[in-house]
């Protein structure tokens, strides 16, 4: 099954230094994980370069050379779908009649090859990206709150991005630690016991995973 | 941009008196108006906002020698930037922005303690309140040109994503993938 990552999630990930658990995960589940080229540059070639984050991406690109993970360019049919993406998702909200950017290259590129690969699967950490795939609609409402502003959406434009992605799962790198850890393939890096598996879930969040005390606290049973 | 003239002039006054209040909110303010527009110049604007606004409540950088050396030149170079925007020569703007930030950044290498610099901070600090207002991750970090890294680790440790929204829980997500495999 081919899965496609942002770079949410792997940054998530590898600040973890749980990442070894994809290579198990890939062998257990039969799993093949996929990136982008700009994601590629966000996660490895632009922060191997900065002393503070060099080692996270380090670990992501011994992946790559082991080929753990793919670095698949987009083809031309892709790249215009995610021109397409562009005009979709880029011109769904409006601000006095002005449309509000919400998605970056990066981010359109990873839905782009989702539909490349043939795949249902996502792993994607950052809140916007995942509201569009899953509620469309919710983000006009969070925009409306945050600016006081009216918001108006295009209808036809949400429309069309919800059957786009009506059969895409997105996982966060929370849900990938928690499958990790019922398929053992956390063996050697973290103990099998509840509370290792809630301290790798905060690893998560506190690298960046939008994911709320209260879903952590529901998952591992302390609610 | 018609308002571009206006709202460095706001700066400026705020910086000249100085009202560090309003400066923070203007930084806020100006940043909203930038992501509307996905406008990198009044992003920068903003910044530029909020990083004098910081300065201004550095006591050790306010009482330095060279301070009102540094001061004068960003009040002339915000001068020259309005005289620019009303000209509507925006690159020009964006020269005089430049001077600005260079000034803030030489005072910042000269006396900040951090690592990472006052300005960087000012990317990181106005491109997660990009994202609080809904932008992507990526997006809020284009718009200000903070480093997606750096503007992940600081949300984390931000209440963002404490904020009840519909969603879907680990568990349930963890059912859906499953499914599939099958």
């Amino acid at each position: 099954m081919n899965i496609v990552f942002d770079a949410s999630s792997l940054i998530s990930i590898s600040q973890t230094c749980l990442i070894k658990c994809l290579a198990d995960l890939r062998k257990k589940l039969g799993l093949d994980f996929f990136v982008s080229p700009t994601v590629f540059r966000e996660v490895v070639s632009k922060p191997i370069k900065i002393k503070r984050f060099a080692l996270n991406a380090v670990r992501v690109n011994e992946l790559v050379e082991q080929q753990e993970i793919v670095v698949e360019a987009l083809n031309p049919e892709s790249e215009d779908l995610r021109h397409e993406l562009d005009k979709i998702c880029n011109n769904m909200f409006f601000a006095k009649n002005k449309p509000i950017r919400i998605m970056q290259t990066g981010e359109l590129e990873a839905l782009a090859l989702l539909r490349q690969l043939n795949s249902k699967v996502l792993v994607v950490d950052e809140r916007t990206a995942r509201m569009l795939i899953e509620n469309p609609f919710s983000i006009r409402s969070l925009m409306e709150r945050r600016h006081h502003k009216k918001i108006r959406e295009d209808t036809q434009k949400l429309k069309e991005a919800r059957e786009m992605f009506s059969e895409t799962i997105v996982l966060r790198s929370v849900e990938l630690i928690a499958l990790a850890f019922e398929t053992n393939a956390l063996a050697g890096q973290i103990e099998n016991t509840r509370d290792a598996l809630e301290a790798a879930l905060y690893a998560a969040k506190f690298s960046g995973c939008s994911v709320s005390f209260e879903e952590i606290q529901e998952f591992v049973g302390k609610k | 941009m018609n308002n571009v003239k206006e709202l460095v002039a706001q700066v400026k006054d705020a910086f000249s008196k100085p009202d560090i209040v309003r400066l923070k909110k203007l930084g806020n303010h100006i940043l909203n108006l930038a992501g509307f527009d996905n406008n990198k110049l009044l992003a920068k604007i903003s910044l530029i906002a909020y990083c004098l606004h910081k300065l201004l409540t550095k006591e050790h950088i306010v009482t330095n020698k060279n301070w009102n050396s540094v001061r004068n030149s960003i009040l002339r170079n915000l001068e020259k930037g309005m005289k620019e925007a009303e000209e509507k020569d925006f690159k020009r703007l964006e020269k005089q922005l430049e001077a600005v930030i260079k000034d803030v950044q030489g005072i910042d290498s000269d006396l900040g303690y951090f690592l990472t610099g006052l300005f960087d901070k000012a990317k990181i600090k106005l491109a997660s309140r990009a994202y609080v207002l809904g932008l992507s991750m990526g997006q809020a970090a284009e718009l200000t040109g903070a480093d997606k890294k750096q503007l992940q680790s600081y949300i984390a440790n931000t209440v963002i994503h404490e904020e009840k929204l519909p969603q879907i829980g680990i568990a349930k997500r963890l059912e859906k993938f499953k499914k599939i495999m099958k």
